[in-house]
């Protein structure tokens, strides 16, 4: 005989008293193990989506706007078993079908990925890489062949052979917000082709292939590169495409075990070895000059060199024989008097020095203000002297292309020779064509739209001197000058000149390559997978479901140690006679716990068997009938980690150990004596601790504490005004406990005459065991608190929709296109651009336009955690406000200098950086970022930058991404281009599907595609609504194991009491009589429940109830609440049949 | 008397429970002042309510007077702290309620052994003294026989045994025979009896039995909380 048998022999003696214990155990465990299980089911399935879009791609360089040479790949040596891929990556819309647009079917943001060999050796190991061919289609047309996903194939109901169309954004080495980049005609800017399925690319062929996390599986169509190449950068039949050899992508892959610690290091450093000044769109070539000495000039596709550019070429200059950075710019027009000269080159052409080997107009610098013209300038038109004023006007580049006019005027000091040293050909700006062009008229053929007018002033004059001398320079001034008027975002020189002669261009590439770094330009390899492939994802999905579960968990700990105390309740004779004989209370306490930690290592290993198969239904439940809670089905599959089984059985039984020591802790200060004595198990009973008076008043400071808070908070905003009153509600939850506390025990204490009816009997009877009946109502009420209080976060998006400060900013439509648009459709010079049926007339309503860049989809409906979310920029006034009214609502924003909200997108918070707006969600729980927080963001020259969050949208449309101002946006990355996402007003005649025909059409090339704001609104709530219906969910069954508890209660109570009721029934007390008293004893405890539940939690969700958009769901409470009712009373009815089955008066017998 | 040195002695004990809302308190004993001596025994018999049980408990531990010393074996009681008392209970006193309270779920030596567990697990010796003294009761072949399977004065022969387990100088009996018939009331008193010589334990016992009480060396009445 030891402890551990008296302990293993009173569990099976007590077995069935202890299978309510050992169910609540299961119960508790088996939700722990559960939540945790769906946790690694979110992280395999992430890690699994990771893998599937992925394959063994480890590496990749991602350039946005830039291209590089497809041939990069070869020359970067990583060794055996890494392969390196080019990637030619296009966005595109496709359209399957033919005849009436109703029957088309449209696919928008479709990835046109351009791939070879090396990539279908990644994707396809061990076979052969497919045979894509291009054939003339037969209507002077080709058809590719190209491979699709099934996710496209699904969406275009494409079969094999099945032929249909792609618009790709025709790739533009030039920025296109840049003016002379080409525009305007959809023809230069989009390229349509027709493509043939040659098959369905299965996800484990990389079908889905994607380097960025999202929960939808993407459009993907792969097509041979180099028809790509030819096809998207075409610049007409007798012109190389502009796309030969380039690509922008370069993936980097490896399999198992094949991949080196450093691959990263390697690749980086492999990169900067090979790179080259075309892989930057650099060029580097010698100057041709008529007069002077040889030069060579660096110069980019893109027109301006950026400033690490500039600062790379200078310090290579330095390095050698010194360099010669030129701005040179088109200007509209020279006057000077009555004279003018319509479009001309200007250039701030520095002196550097007598024998520098860089040729200069002067041998003087240039002041400010200061102006030398050339000798065809003087002659021929200005016969401007020196001293005279000159006024020269010009283009500002803007945010897009609308160009500002400005001008300046300057002094000539001088006139130097046409095309003399410093002022040849080369000196023009290398817009794309322009060189090639035969005479100045033939500018608007460039996308250049000039004034007919102006472009005819003295035409013939002009065409002679562009025949002789092309675009060389008829004006200098002085880079300082040059700068101030001309630098924009994508930089502040178009050439840097050095010293020529032999060898030079050699010297020159090689100590510019030293000074430059090609992450300036994003040519870096990062780490796509280390991150994606450990499964993060969003928010910690284990912890989230044992949010959900908690009152689950609760109710079933609450239920196990009610069970427990019970049986140890029942057993008072055995544990006095253990006190008696010289056990102390620890020890007889330990002795229970000991039984106690059984049942809960038990309870735990069978929950555990249970959790798993809770698990199955929880994840079956997200994918199917909580599909809005994750974005899309089949998002989620089923897997356990044995380790977190392993974990959540521990935390199953450390809670359960946990509930249990609480019941049998008070038996250290049992007495033997009491718990001898006949039917004293009440001296197992919680002690008195504190005093109805007592708790009185600890229920008055309660309810005058939520008093206060309520009207402290009245005038709160947004989280303080949630929190406040979520506080106050459970301040009157505890104060309402307190109440029925004290309620209880005058009930108990009640001393009357006699008694006014049965029920007042009954009443005074749920008096008698305070602890069990406090239990009870304090297991409802919380209960029903939690579900009411959570289900008032249900949001409603329908409601107030429409409201300038709802979700929808009171906007009637969101839309995006595939293509950005470059003009601003509300002036009728924008629309100008686009195929509306009339440009002239004005849209129905007002459309705010936003520019993207690119960036992981943060939104709920992401489970991915995002490090990079996507950026949005627009200019704050055109968002802020409709009318008078602002638009959407700050949940919280900082106030500096009396700004707050929109306006602080535009403050000034130091270098580096920049203010944001994220809405609430996206920010709490996919980004884990409060207001004031700041995120780490690379910027497209490589560098880093804060973006801060000045301010939180209540739920709102926006979701997933981060606003910024458009300024801040293009400064930090000047290749973006156009508007890409429209933000449009409701018109003002109601006709929504007027606007949305208007837009469709007019922007019909551009892939445009319309969601209305309610309908985006909705998508997002239903992630929110769809928790919360999980939580309520758990809620019921949590509630529906308190009503239970409440049956077990009132079983246990007519049990110990059968004596009393024979007694009862034996001076003339009908059963039915006694079963009614059972139920009005315990009608009571229901009552108070809910009563105080139902009190503290509409308190609680006062503000939530006066917010757009949420509304109470008074129906399904309703439904919630008679639940309980119902279910409480059954329980109850049923307890108090069971306990008075049989033939009570036997219990007189006993006595 | 058998020493002069007395095992128990009380002296001026007094016993009253705090008033209640109806009324003053209540005085269950009043300066009780005896002294025991080692193997003697000695009935206390009285009326209902006139404090023998509280007296008992009082000595036993379970329970502390108002006023009062208690001295065991030259032990202040009221000095000790409940862990200390508890060991004193397992070690040096022994138990019997008038109802047996065995524990259901343990056969009879296992809850003859219980007592030893408090200080661990029991030894070969306890366990042969176990044995010995349920063969001694008459009970040795009914060793792994649970309580349910036993009559009401077995199990109440079982509770002696165990009370006696631990080789307890002071033995505790609570109307040891009011929940039994006649002859197992009889039967039982003869062995309190006859353990009280063999084992040299001191034997106080609270009766209404005027027959058990004539078995035993000494009686004590008390009548309202008061020796007579």
């Amino acid at each position: 005989m030891t402890r551990r048998t008296l302990i293993l022999k009173s569990l099976r003696h007590h077995v069935r008293a202890h299978l309510g214990t050992l169910l609540g155990a299961v119960v508790a465990s088996a939700v722990l193990v559960g939540a945790l299980v769906v946790g690694d089911s979110v992280r395999f399935s992430l890690r699994q989506q990771a893998l599937n879009r992925l394959g063994d791609i480890h590496l990749a360089v991602v350039q946005h706007d830039r291209y590089f040479r497809a041939a990069l790949a070869d020359e970067l040596e990583l060794g055996e078993g890494v392969a390196v891929a080019p990637i030619l990556r296009l966005s595109a819309s496709a359209i399957a079908g033919k005849g009436e647009s109703a029957a088309m079917l449209r696919a928008p943001h479709v990835r046109l990925l351009g791939v070879e060999d090396r990539f279908w050796s990644i994707a396809r190991p061990g076979e052969s890489a497919p045979k894509l061919n291009m054939a003339d289609d037969g209507d002077d047309s080709d058809v590719i062949d190209v491979f699709v996903n099934a996710s496209l194939a699904r969406r275009l109901k494409l079969g094999e052979k099945d032929k249909f169309t792609v618009r790709v954004a025709k790739p533009s080495l030039l920025p296109r917000d840049v003016p002379l980049a080409v525009e305007g005609e959809f023809d230069d800017l989009v390229v349509e082709m027709t493509l043939r399925v040659k098959g369905v690319l299965g996800t484990r062929s990389l079908g889905d292939f994607s380097l960025r996390p999202n929960p939808v599986a993407p459009f993907n169509i792969f097509i041979p590169l180099n028809h790509l190449q030819e096809k998207a950068g075409q610049q007409g039949r007798k012109k190389p495409s502009l796309m030969t050899g380039l690509a922008n992508t370069l993936v980097v892959a490896a399999g198992d075990g094949q991949a080196s610690a450093n691959l990263l290091g390697e690749a980086n450093t492999q990169l900067a070895k090979h790179w080259q000044l075309e892989d930057a769109q650099l060029k580097l070539q010698p100057v041709e000059v008529k007069q002077g000495p040889p030069m060579v000039e660096l110069i980019t596709d893109r027109v301006f060199l950026d400033e690490h550019m500039m600062a790379a070429a200078e310090a290579a200059g330095r390095d050698g024989n010194g360099s010669q950075t030129i701005l040179a710019y088109m200007i509209n027009r020279i006057d000077c008097r009555d004279n003018v000269v319509p479009y001309s080159i200007v250039a701030a052409v520095p002196h550097i020095g007598v024998d520098s080997g860089l040729a200069s107009p002067t041998n003087r610098l240039l002041q400010p203000g200061q102006m030398l013209i050339n000798q065809w300038l003087n002659a021929e038109y200005l016969n401007a002297k020196p001293g005279e004023e000159v006024r020269l006007t010009y283009f500002k580049l803007g945010r897009s292309r609308e160009l500002e006019e400005a001008n300046r005027t300057f002094t000539v000091v001088g006139i130097v020779p046409t095309e003399g040293p410093g002022g040849d050909q080369g000196v023009m700006p290398p817009f794309p064509g322009v060189r090639e062009l035969e005479s100045i008229g033939e500018i608007d053929q460039l996308g250049f739209r000039p004034d007919p007018k102006l472009l005819r002033t003295r035409r013939a004059e002009n065409d002679d001197y562009w025949e002789a001398h092309k675009g060389s320079p008829k004006a200098f001034i002085s880079k300082a000058d040059a700068r101030e008027m001309w630098a924009n975002r994508y930089g502040a020189a178009t050439a840097v000149r050095f010293p020529g002669g032999e060898g030079a261009l050699e010297k020159v590439r090689m100590a510019f390559r030293e000074h430059f770094e090609p992450e300036h330009i994003g040519l870096e390899f990062r780490d796509v997978r280390s991150f994606a492939v450990e499964g993060n994802s969003a928010s910690d999905f284990g912890g989230l479901f044992i949010g959900l579960s908690f009152f689950l968990v609760a109710a079933a700990l609450i239920l196990m140690g009610l069970l427990f105390v019970f049986g140890v309740e029942q057993r008072a004779g055995e544990v006095g006679t253990l006190l008696a004989v010289g056990f102390t209370g620890r020890q007889v306490r330990n002795l229970l716990l000991g039984e106690g930690a059984v049942l809960a290592v038990l309870g735990a290993l069978l929950g555990a068997l249970a959790g798993l198969g809770y698990t199955r239904a929880m994840v079956y439940g997200l994918s199917h009938q909580w599909v809005g809670a994750i974005g899309g089905r089949d998002v989620i599959e089923y897997h356990h980690e044995p380790a977190t089984v392993a974990l959540g059985v521990a935390i199953g039984i450390a809670v359960a150990v946990f509930t249990i020591w609480l019941t049998v802790r008070r038996l250290r200060q049992a007495r033997a004596v009491e718990l001898l004595a006949s039917g004293a198990s009440q001296a197992l009973s919680a002690g008195q601790a504190i005093s109805g008076k007592r708790s009185c008043v600890i229920a008055l400071l309660c309810l005058l504490g939520a008093l206060g808070l309520s009207m402290a908070m009245a005038n709160a905003q947004g989280m303080a005004k949630a929190g406040g009153f979520f506080g106050a509600g459970t301040l009157l939850l505890v104060g309402g406990l307190f109440l029925c506390r004290a309620l209880l025990m005058r009930l108990g204490t009640a001393a009357g005459e006699s008694f006014a009816s049965l029920g007042a009997l009954g009443l005074r009877g749920s008096a008698r065991r305070r602890g069990r009946s406090l239990a009870c109502v304090c297991l409802l009420a919380c209960g029903v608190f939690m579900v009411i209080a959570i289900g008032a976060f249900k949001i409603n998006p329908n409601e107030n929709a429409d409201a300038p400060e709802s979700g929808t900013g009171g906007f009637a439509f969101y839309a995006e296109s595939d293509l950005p648009v470059l003009h601003d459709l509300n002036g009728e010079k924008g629309r100008y651009n686009y195929p509306f049926e009339d440009y002239s007339k004005p849209l129905p309503s007002g459309v705010v336009q936003l520019r993207i860049r690119e960036g992981d989809d943060a939104s709920c409906l992401n489970l991915n955690q995002t490090r990079e979310p996507r950026l949005l920029g627009v200019a704050p006034a055109k968002i802020k406000a409709m009318g008078d009214k602002a638009r959407f609502t700050f949940a919280s924003t900082l106030k500096v200098d009396g700004k707050s909200g929109w306006d602080l997108l535009e403050h000034d918070f130091g270098e580096g950086i920049v203010p944001a707006v994220v809405d609430q969600n996206t920010g709490m729980w996919a980004l884990h970022l409060k207001t004031g927080d700041t995120l780490d963001y690379p910027s497209e020259s490589g560098d880093s930058f804060k973006l801060k969050i000045v301010g939180m949208l209540a739920f709102s449309m926006l979701q997933g991404d981060m606003i910024v101002a458009e300024d801040a946006l293009v400064e930090k990355f000047p290749s973006n281009s156009g508007y890409r996402a429209f933000l449009i007003d409701p018109p003002t005649d109601g006709n929504a599907t007027a606007v949305a025909a208007v837009l469709s059409e007019g922007l019909k090339n551009h892939g445009i595609d319309l969601t209305p704001a309610r309908k985006r609104l909705e998508n997002f709530s239903q992630v929110q609504n769809t928790y919360i219906t999980i939580f309520q969910a758990l809620g019921g069954l949590a509630l529906l194991l308190g009503s239970l508890g409440l049956g077990v209660v009132v079983l246990r109570n007519v049990l110990e009491r059968r004596g009393e009721l024979a007694v009862m029934q034996a001076v003339g007390f009908r059963k039915g009589a006694l079963r009614w008293l059972v139920c009005s004893e315990h009608g009571l405890l229901l009552g108070l429940g809910l009563v105080v539940g139902v009190g503290a939690a509409l308190l609680a969700v006062w503000p939530s109830l006066t917010t757009p958009g949420a509304q109470m769901p008074w129906r399904t409470l309703g439904w919630v609440l008679a639940g309980v009712m119902v279910s409480g009373i059954i329980w109850t009815w049923l307890a108090a049949t069971a306990a008075l089955r049989g033939k009570l008066l036997m219990a007189l017998r006993s006595e | 008397m058998a020493n002069d040195v007395p095992l128990l002695q009380l002296t001026d004990v007094s016993r009253k429970f705090p008033a209640t809302e109806n009324g003053g308190a209540l005085v269950v004993l009043q300066g009780i002042s005896v002294e025991f001596s080692a193997g003697e025994s000695v009935a206390i018999i009285g009326p209902s309510g006139s404090g023998k049980s509280t007296l008992l408990n009082i000595i036993g531990t379970l329970d502390e007077p108002t006023s009062g010393t208690v001295v065991f074996d030259g032990q202040d009681l009221g000095a000790l702290n409940e862990d200390e008392q508890a060991i004193l209970r397992n070690r040096e006193i022994g138990f019997i309620f008038q109802s047996h309270h065995l524990l259901p779920q343990c056969t009879v030596i296992e809850n003859v052994l219980v007592p030893a567990l408090a200080n661990g697990e029991p030894t070969a010796g306890t366990v042969e003294h176990a044995r010995n003294l349920l063969d001694r009761v008459g009970l040795g072949e009914r060793l792994t026989h649970r309580p349910g399977q036993l009559s009401g004065g077995e199990c109440q022969r079982v509770a002696v045994v165990r009370s006696l387990i631990n080789r307890p100088k002071l033995l505790l009996a609570d109307e040891p025979t009011g929940a039994l018939d006649r002859a197992s009331a009889e039967n039982l008193g003869q062995l309190l009896v006859e353990l009280n010589k063999e084992e040299k334990v001191t034997l106080i016992a609270v009766t209404h039995s005027l027959e058990l009480a004539g078995q035993l060396g000494r009686t004590l009445e008390l009548k309202d909380g008061q020796l007579v």
